[in-house]
């Protein structure tokens, strides 16, 4: 669905992390203690270290984000340049109102500034730039995108994992989006595949299985019983992911070649290089340092990437196409050249 | 008029004895929910309709300023 | 910010309502009112009838019943859907958007795009702007826009402030391309210094609902509610309306050269009749024009209040009326909007 927008450019992207910072390493309990078979996991899958909030941290994604924001400002963005914040979290401040309202009021932005939240998750990203390109127009020139996710706070911390390696960091992003004739069009390919959104959910909390007492541990604490059946995401994603970036490709009449880099959703290395292999790219252009530092922030990835490699992109020209995939099930690819974007790296909370 | 008010915060709070020294807010005697029918019914005695910009507590603390609001508002 | 769009309309609006019609009377017992105070307030307030979900059925579940009786009835294809927006405080999960479940439940195709918006009373204009927005693509069509709440399990049944005017509903409006140009207009505009006027405190990740979090306690007021129940500051919520709405409503008109006399309905949000008076003696126009009959016979299910009023009032035209849509609340938000409505498609309130 979708080909092209025009007149959109991406002008900032920074990214804030919560400063505690934890490594896999340090949990002598997982696999049995087994060193050799966590260091082979951890090798596969990229995952080492990670930041997260500390335990019982009143700080949401939403604050990461306003944080992030912030930092945009101080470093030559206008707030009162901006005509609509859209924030995209599957974790909200509150049910009502939207977080987007409540970070409108905190960062003083105009009431001539519209406010609205997405609830979407791996791919948000992309379907912030989507709200936010069909959005900017002559009138509605400059646009605050933020996106975040504070997953320790529905799966807990996991540093007591024994099973499985936890991947899961926390994270928010903020984007400013810009109408600009001169840039380069988005390039879209989007899709759902609702039919399997139980593959990957929180089951209590919502208004379906809304707070009960049996949801409770002893200590008080809410289960939100999260649940991921990884091998049918393994699979929709190597359904949907390689044909998608190849969509994109092809409307813009890029190669592989013509391409920098592959930003995509930090799932985990050993399928981003399966996706590599399908979609018959150079497998070097997928940027993967990140997870290994901030593990997967889920709907910040895609930006977090950006700033961790802020050299690379920081006020350069560079061909990318970027690829969010899963819960929902939903996907999404853009293909586009960041030009001159300022790249701030990653801030500590 | 003012007795026409008089009447109507009489029938709708009976409890309460002196209304010509009541500071209805500052005393906690009114609610949201008395203003808007005084209001309502205000604006039926009258034939006039308050603006709502003008139902704002201090309007209603005391007699006096209920009586300048419904001139105010164009009662005769 | 003001908006405007060309080439779009709306081609049909359904709405949903719950059977289970609870009345004022019966729950007067609830409240901290006397019993005259209480006559006194059904009428000015609008306090009457009200649809509130039966325990477990959720927001979507009303979406859903609503989209197959318009594949049923031949009102709707499947295939035709390029884009279905849900717009909701009231989702079935943090995770994932309640859009793709429904998405799955539906049997829609993948080649479409799909998403939650969270927003409360201005959550049909926010949608229908995302959906015209949306159409700006050659490649969309027609947009499923879903506007559902059901909020009454948050809402404490001891609270006089919310209980007696809140209802549940769901609407769908359907969005698409049109060979007329007329313009629509909109103008939207938000004070998040003030978002909290509307709340509910605990069970986002701010306040994760716990066992405290459920437990009712009594305001000043002798309401109980506990933090994982809505609080409305009513008369910061009155005040802002009053203040703001108007204006705005006064303005959009003068830019457009238009007089209230050009404008066939003013269809507002329903807070409740009392507000909804006050705001059409404002603007000076009469109780017809400006109906105010939604709370009484429906309750205010937020986002669901502009699509029923329609649905409710203006069912029987069969000429193009040219509409003042108007929304405000949580937020705090208001928007108002002119777009001309021709007989639509289908236009009806069903039962679930």
């Amino acid at each position: 669905m979708l080909k092209n927008i025009k007149n959109v450019k991406i002008s900032a992207v920074s990214t804030c992390v919560p400063k505690r910072q934890v490594d896999i390493f340090d949990n002598k309990l997982i696999y049995g203690g087994n060193v050799k078979k966590l260091q082979r996991i951890s090798s596969s899958t990229g995952f080492r270290k990670r930041h997260i909030l500390e335990e019982n941290s009143p700080l949401t994604a939403g604050d990461l984000c306003t944080r992030a924001a912030e930092e945009l400002f101080k470093n030559g963005i206008k707030k009162d340049d901006i005509q609509a914040v859209i924030m995209v979290t599957q974790y909200p401040d509150y049910y009502s109102p939207a977080t987007a309202c409540v970070i409108h009021g905190k960062l003083g932005l105009s009431d001539d500034c519209i406010a609205y939240d997405i609830n979407q998750g791996c791919c948000g990203y992309i379907f912030g730039i989507l709200s936010a390109s069909s959005m900017l127009s002559k009138e509605c020139k400059k646009i605050l995108l933020l996106v975040g996710d504070s997953a320790t706070k529905i799966m807990g911390s996991q540093l007591d994992a024994l099973d499985d390696i936890p991947i899961f960091g926390d994270g928010g992003s903020a984007t400013i989006l810009e109408y600009d004739e001169n840039s380069d069009e988005l390039t879209f390919d989007m899709g759902t595949r609702g039919s399997e959104y139980s593959v990957l959910m929180s089951d209590n909390g919502g208004f379906r299985n809304p707070p009960t007492k049996d949801m409770f541990d002893e200590n008080g604490k809410f289960n939100y019983n999260n649940h991921m059946d990884g091998l049918r995401v393994f699979e929709f994603t190597m359904n949907i992911v390689p044909p998608s970036i190849k969509n994109v490709m092809k409307i813009k009449g890029w190669t592989d070649k013509d391409i920098n880099y592959y930003i995509l959703h930090q799932a985990n290395k050993m399928i981003l290089e399966n996706i590599a292999t399908s979609a018959n790219i150079d497998v070097r252009k997928i940027l993967v340092k990140t997870l290994s530092e901030y593990g997967n922030l889920s709907l910040a990835s895609i930006p977090s990437v950006i700033c961790d490699e802020c050299e690379i992109f920081n006020k350069k020209t560079n061909k990318i196409i970027m690829t969010g995939f899963g819960v929902g099930l939903s996907w999404g690819s853009i293909a586009t050249t960041l030009h001159d974007c300022l790249v701030l790296p990653i801030i500590l909370y | 008029m003012r007795d026409t008010i008089k009447k109507i915060i009489q029938d709708n709070r009976p409890d309460i004895d002196d209304i010509e020294n009541t500071a209805f807010i500052d005393d906690g005697m009114l609610d949201s929910f008395d203003i808007v029918t005084l209001v309502s019914e205000f604006d039926k005695a009258f034939n006039i309709s308050i603006d709502g910009a003008d139902i704002t507590p201090e309007n209603f603390n005391t007699l006096d300023n209920m009586v300048n609001l419904v001139k105010k508002n164009g009662a005769k | 910010m003001r908006l405007s769009f060309q080439g779009k309309k709306i081609s049909g609006i359904l709405t949903v309502v719950p059977k289970n019609e609870i009345n004022f009377e019966d729950e007067i017992d609830n409240y901290n009112f006397t019993k005259k105070q209480c006559m006194k307030l059904k009428l000015v307030m609008g306090y009457d009838k009200k649809r509130i979900a039966p325990y477990g059925v959720c927001s979507s579940d009303l979406c859903e019943y609503g989209m197959n009786y318009l594949f049923d009835n031949n009102l709707l294809k499947r295939e035709e859907i390029d884009a279905l927006i849900m717009v909701t405080q009231s989702p079935d999960y943090f995770m994932p958007a309640t859009s793709n479940i429904l998405h799955g439940k539906l049997g829609l195709k993948e080649d479409i795009i799909c998403f939650d918006i969270s927003q409360g009373c201005c959550g049909f204009l926010i949608g229908l702007i995302q959906a015209f927005m949306l159409l700006d693509q050659p490649e969309i069509k027609k947009v499923a826009l879903l506007n559902a709440d059901v909020i009454s399990p948050k809402v404490s049944k001891r609270d006089r402030n919310s209980a007696p005017l809140l209802g549940d509903g769901a609407s769908i409006t359907i969005v698409e391309k049109s060979d007329n140009n007329e313009k629509i207009y909109a103008d939207i505009k938000f004070d998040g210094k003030n978002a909290m006027c509307l709340n509910i405190p605990a069970g986002g990740f701010r306040m994760p609902s716990t066992p405290e979090t459920a437990m009712e306690k009594e305001d000043e007021a002798g309401n109980f509610r506990a933090l994982d129940h809505l609080v409305m500051k009513g008369d910061d919520v009155f005040n802002f309306v009053l203040n703001k709405v108007p204006n705005q409503i006064e303005e959009l008109l003068k830019s457009l050269n238009l007089t209230k006399n050009d404008i066939d309905y003013f269809i507002c949000h329903q807070p409740n009749k009392f507000m909804l008076q006050k705001l059409a003696d404002k603007l000076g126009v009469s109780y017809d024009k400006l109906p105010n009959n939604i709370v009484e016979n429906f309750g205010n299910a937020s986002g669901v209040t502009i699509p029923t009023n329609i649905c409710y009032n203006l069912k029987n035209t069969d000429k193009k009326l040219k509409l003042l849509l108007s929304g405000f609340g949580v937020g705090l938000t208001w928007a108002s909007m002119v777009l001309d409505l021709e007989p639509l498609k289908f236009i009806d309130i069903i039962e679930f």
